[in-house]
C-alpha cells in the first residue's frame, strides 16, 4: 500500500511540471501586457515610461523562460511568489481563501447527497412510480437551470422575501446554505440519474437474487449490497468533478460574495497575474490528484474485486 | 391492493426523508440568522440609536484597505479622499477649492507655486500637520518613473519648506493642470510621517493609513467588508454619520437584491454599478430612491485615420449623421444618460454650450454626403460602394468592462446599414481590445470612453489626440490639433486657454474626427432612510460623505 501511495505521489511531479509549463506558455501568448493591465486598472492609459518601470519591477523584462525558472526556484523554497496585482504573497492569499472554499464545497456535497441519494435509490427501487417521475423532473430542472439564475432566485426568496438568510457574504453559519444549495442543486441531477442507473443495474444482478432467496431483508439488500456497487460510478464522477467543485464555482462565489479561491483565480486571469495563476494551478492540480487518489482507495473499500485485482 | 398502499407508504417515507433533511438544514440556518438579524442583515435597526448612525454601501471589489497608502495606486480609489486630504480639492466643473492649503500664489511664469497651509490641523493619530509633513508625503513618490504621467512628478524641480505653514513647489515649465493634478485621489494626498516604518523616512515602508481626512479605517476584512469611522481629530465640520460600512458584493444582481432586502443602503456609481435594466424595478420599490447626476465621461467612436474610406471628411460626417444618439439613450440606456453633443459633456472644464455642438441625426443628409464622396449603391444590395468596393467597416468592442456596448454597437450597426454602410462587429476580450486600441490599431471603428473628471479635458486629449515620442496620436492625428493642445496646457491665462480649447473643439467638429454617442449618468440607488445624499464632483469622491445622515 505504501509503495502504491509513493508511486502515485511520484506520478504527480511530471503532471504538475507539465501543467505549469503549459499555463505559463499559454499565458505568455495571450493578449495584454501584465504591467499595462495593472497600470490601466485606474482607468487611465499609462505612459510608456510607466509601463517600462513597472515591467522591470515585476520582473517581466526578463525572457519568459527566465521568469519560469525563477518561479520554479522559488517554488523549491516553498515560496509561490508575490502577486503582481495585489502585492501580497500568493501562498497566504490562497490559504486565506481555502477554508471558505472547503466549507462551501463540503456543504454543497452534503446537500447533493441528501437530495440525490434517497431520490436515486428510491427511483431505482420503484421505477416508473411517481417518485421516479419526481426525480426525473428534479434532474431536468437541476441540469437546465443555470447557476446564476438559481442563485438569484434563492437570494430573492430566501433572503429578500423571507429574510431567513443573509443576502451575501460569509456571515456566520447560516450564510453557507444558500450558496451551498445553489451549487449542490446544480450538480444533483447528474447524481440522481447516476445512482438510479447504478442501482437498477445492481438490483438485476444474480447476487441480489441469491441474497433475496436467502431471505435477507429488502432494506439490507438495497442499502448495503446493491448501493455499494451502485456507488462506484458516483465516486468516479466525484473524483473528476472535485476540481470543478472547488475552483469552478466562480458564478456562485460571485453572486454570494463568497470569499473562495475560484473568483480569486478568475480575477487573476483577467489581470494576467502569472504568479497567482501558477500558484492556483499548482494547488488545484495537487488537490485533484489527492482526491482521485482517495477515490482509488475508496474503490478498494467498496469493491473487493479491485483490491484483489492482481490475484483474479 | 394492500401491497400497493404499503409501497406508497415506503415511497412517501423516502421523499419525506429527502425533504425533511433539507428543511432541517435550512431550519438550523434560519434560527441562526434570526438571532443575528439585528446586527447583520438589518443595519437600519442599529441606526435607530442616535450614538451609532451608520450606512452600508455596496462595492463590487475588495477595497484593500490594508494597502491604503496615500502615495500608491492601491486600495479603493474612493476611500483615499475619505482618509487623506489634499492641498486642494476638485470642485464643481473642475474649480480648485482650498483644503489643507488655505490659499496659494502662482508666479508670473507659471512655474512656482506657493501654498499657505491651514493651521492647527492634526493627523488622526495626533501628529501635527505642517509643511514638513507635506514635503514628506511628496518625497515618498515624486520622481519615480512609475508616476511619469503626472506632470507634478515629472516636471517638479524642488519642494522647499519656507516655514511651518508655507511650502513652495518649483516646476521646470508652466502647465496649468498642475493644481488639478493635486486634487487627484492619489498619490498626491498628504499622509502622516508616522504612517511609515521607520517613522518620518520617505523611503520607509507603509504601515498604517493615517491622514487628516474625516474618516479613519476602523476594521477591514478582506473580500467581505471594511468599516470607516469618524475621525475625532478632523479639522473641518464633523460628519453626521459615525460609521460607514463598505460591503463587498461583486455581482450586480446581488447588489440589487441587497438593496431590496435593506442589507445595504447605497449602491451604484463606478464602484458598484447598477445595471440599467434594473432601474425600473428599483424605482418601483418605495423603500428606495434613484439618484442620478450627469457624469463627466462620454462614450464615442474612434475612427482609424489610416483607412482610406475614413480619410474622407464626408464619410466621417455621414457616420455621425446616420446615428440616432437620442435613440441610444432612450431605448438602450433606459434614459440613464444624455445624447452626446461633442467629445465631453458640459460638466467638464472648458466645455461650453457654444463649443459643444455636434451633428444631429439626419439619415437623408448622411446618404447625400456619401454620394458626394463618390459612393453609390450600384448593385442594389443596399450597401454603398465606390470603385466596385462596398463601404464596409469593422467596429471593435469589448463587453467585460462595458456590457452596454454590445447592444449599442448592434444599434449603431443597424443604423449605419440604413445609410448604406455595412458594419462588422468584432467583440474582443478586454485585454485584446486594449491591444487593438493602443498598440495594433486593428480596427476601422472602435468604441471607447473618455477618462473621468480631473483628467478631462487636458489629460485625455494629450493621451488620445497627441503623439507621444515617436508614436503618432492614437485616436486622430492632426498637427494643428496637437499644437492647440500644447498651447492650451502651457497657457497661464485662462481666457487664452479657453480660446485654444474653443479652437480645438471647432476644428474637431469641422473635421468630424470622431463620433460622439452618449454621456452616461452616474446612478445610485439609495435607501430612503439615508438623508442629505449628494453626489460629489469627481468620480473618486462620488458621494459627499460628510453631509450624509440617516433618519431616526
Amino acid at each position: 500500500m505504501l509503495k502504491f501511495v509513493l508511486r502515485r505521489l511520484l506520478h504527480t511531479v511530471p503532471v504538475l511540471f507539465g501543467i505549469s509549463i503549459l499555463s505559463f506558455g499559454l499565458l505568455s501568448i495571450a493578449p495584454g501586457d501584465p504591467a499595462e493591465i495593472l497600470l490601466r486598472s485606474g482607468g487611465i492609459q499609462p505612459s510608456e515610461e510607466e509601463i517600462v518601470a513597472v515591467r522591470a519591477e515585476m520582473g517581466l523584462d526578463k525572457p519568459i523562460y527566465v521568469q519560469y525558472g525563477l518561479w520554479l526556484w522559488r517554488l523549491l523554497h516553498l515560496d509561490l511568489g508575490i502577486s503582481y496585482s495585489s502585492g501580497r504573497p500568493v501562498i497566504s492569499e490562497l490559504l486565506d481563501r481555502f477554508p471558505a472554499t472547503i466549507a462551501l464545497a463540503a456543504s454543497a456535497v452534503t446537500i447533493l447527497l441528501i437530495i440525490a441519494l434517497p431520490l436515486g435509490v428510491a427511483s431505482a427501487k420503484y421505477p416508473g412510480s411517481w417518485i421516479d417521475i419526481f426525480g426525473r423532473i428534479l434532474t431536468l430542472i437541476s441540469a437546465s437551470m443555470p447557476g446564476f439564475w438559481i442563485g438569484l432566485l434563492f437570494i430573492y426568496y430566501g433572503a429578500v422575501r423571507l429574510k431567513l438568510f443573509p443576502v451575501t457574504g460569509m456571515d456566520g453559519f447560516s450564510s453557507v446554505w444558500l450558496p451551498a444549495l445553489t451549487l449542490g442543486f446544480g450538480m444533483c441531477g447528474t447524481y440522481i440519474r447516476l445512482i438510479r442507473a447504478g442501482m437498477l443495474e445492481a438490483l438485476r444482478q444474480s447476487y441480489v437474487r441469491s441474497v433475496r432467496a436467502r431471505g435477507i431483508k429488502e432494506s439490507v439488500i438495497v442499502g448495503s449490497h446493491a448501493l455499494r456497487n451502485a456507488f462506484l460510478p458516483v465516486l468516479t464522477l466525484f473524483g473528476v468533478q472535485c476540481g470543478h467543485l472547488l475552483g469552478g464555482s466562480v458564478v456562485v462565489e460571485t453572486i454570494f460574495a463568497w470569499p473562495g479561491i475560484g473568483k480569486y483565480a478568475i480575477d487573476a486571469i483577467f489581470m494576467k497575474d502569472y504568479i497567482v495563476i501558477q500558484g492556483y494551478v499548482l494547488l488545484m492540480a495537487l488537490i485533484v490528484v489527492a482526491v482521485n487518489f482517495l477515490v482509488d482507495i475508496g474503490y478498494t473499500l467498496l469493491d473487493p474485486r479491485i483490491r484483489l485485482g492482481k490475484s483474479l | 391492493m394492500k401491497k400497493r398502499s404499503r409501497m406508497f407508504r415506503i415511497q412517501i417515507g423516502w421523499l419525506t426523508a429527502a425533504l425533511a433533511t433539507i428543511v432541517l438544514l435550512s431550519g438550523c440556518g434560519s434560527n441562526e440568522t434570526a438571532a443575528n438579524a439585528p446586527s447583520s442583515s438589518l443595519p437600519s435597526q442599529d441606526a435607530k440609536t442616535d450614538v451609532d448612525k451608520q450606512v452600508t454601501v455596496a462595492v463590487a471589489a475588495d477595497p484593500a484597505l490594508d494597502q491604503l497608502d496615500a502615495g500608491a495606486y492601491k486600495g479603493a480609489i474612493e476611500v483615499h479622499p475619505m482618509v487623506y486630504d489634499s492641498l486642494v480639492e476638485y470642485g464643481e466643473k473642475g474649480s480648485i477649492v482650498p483644503s489643507l492649503a488655505e490659499s496659494w500664489d502662482i508666479s508670473e511664469d507659471g512655474k512656482t507655486y506657493t501654498f499657505h497651509l491651514r493651521q492647527g490641523v492634526v493627523f488622526s493619530d495626533g501628529t501635527a500637520f505642517n509643511a514638513d509633513a507635506v514635503k514628506f508625503s511628496f518625497d515618498r513618490w515624486i520622481g519615480d518613473p512609475a508616476n511619469s504621467s503626472l506632470n507634478v512628478s515629472k516636471g517638479l524641480k524642488e519642494i522647499k519648506v519656507i516655514d511651518e505653514a508655507t511650502i513652495r513647489f518649483e516646476f521646470g515649465e508652466a502647465y496649468y493642470p498642475l493644481l488639478t493634478e493635486l486634487t487627484f485621489a492619489r498619490p498626491v494626498r498628504i499622509i502622516s510621517p508616522t504612517a511609515v516604518e521607520p517613522a518620518g523616512d520617505p523611503k520607509g515602508k507603509f504601515a498604517k493609513p493615517i491622514g487628516t481626512g474625516a474618516w479613519v479605517v476602523d476594521s477591514y476584512e478582506k473580500d467581505q467588508e471594511a468599516v470607516l469611522v469618524r475621525n475625532p481629530n478632523y479639522w473641518g465640520e464633523a460628519p453626521r454619520l459615525s460609521k460607514i460600512i463598505l460591503k463587498v458584493i461583486p455581482d450586480a444582481q446581488a447588489r440589487v437584491l441587497a438593496l431590496q432586502s435593506g442589507s445595504v443602503d447605497i449602491a451604484g456609481g463606478q464602484s458598484g454599478k447598477i445595471p440599467a435594466e434594473n432601474l425600473e424595478l428599483l424605482k418601483s420599490d418605495d423603500k428606495l430612491s434613484i439618484q442620478r447626476s450627469a457624469g463627466t465621461s462620454s462614450h464615442f467612436l474612434i475612427y482609424n485615420y489610416d483607412r482610406a474610406s475614413l480619410q474622407d471628411v464626408n464619410v466621417r460626417q455621414a457616420i455621425n449623421l446616420a446615428i440616432d444618439k437620442k435613440g441610444i439613450v432612450d431605448k438602450l440606456l433606459e434614459g440613464a444618460g444624455s445624447e452626446a453633443h461633442g467629445l465631453f459633456p458640459l460638466t467638464v472644464p472648458y466645455v461650453t454650450e457654444s463649443n459643444n455642438e455636434w451633428y444631429g441625426y439626419d439619415e437623408d443628409r448622411a446618404r447625400q454626403l456619401l454620394r458626394e464622396a463618390g459612393y453609390a449603391d450600384s448593385d442594389g444590395d443596399g450597401i454603398m460602394d465606390k470603385d466596385g468596393k462596398p463601404l464596409e467597416l469593422s467596429l471593435v468592442l469589448q463587453q467585460t468592462e462595458y456590457p452596454e456596448w454590445k447592444p449599442i454597437a448592434e444599434y449603431v450597426q443597424a443604423q449605419l446599414l440604413k445609410a448604406g454602410i455595412r458594419i462588422r462587429l468584432r467583440m474582443l476580450e478586454s485585454n485584446a481590445y486594449y491591444d487593438a486600441l493602443w498598440t495594433s490599431r486593428e480596427y476601422d471603428l472602435i468604441i471607447y470612453r473618455t477618462y473621468s473628471d480631473a483628467y478631462n479635458p487636458h489629460a485625455f486629449l494629450l493621451s488620445l489626440f497627441h503623439s507621444t515620442g515617436d508614436t503618432p496620436a492614437v485616436a486622430w492625428s492632426d498637427s494643428l490639433l496637437e499644437s492647440l493642445i500644447d498651447e492650451a496646457v502651457a497657457s497661464t491665462d485662462i481666457r487664452q486657454r479657453q480660446a485654444k480649447y474653443d479652437a480645438w473643439f471647432k476644428r474637431a467638429r469641422e473635421q468630424a474626427i470622431y463620433a460622439p454617442l452618449y454621456y452616461p449618468d452616474d446612478i445610485y440607488a439609495v435607501n430612503k432612510r439615508v438623508k442629505n445624499f449628494k453626489l460629489g464632483y469627481a468620480s473618486f469622491s462620488p458621494i459627499v460623505w460628510n453631509e450624509l445622515d440617516v433618519s431616526k
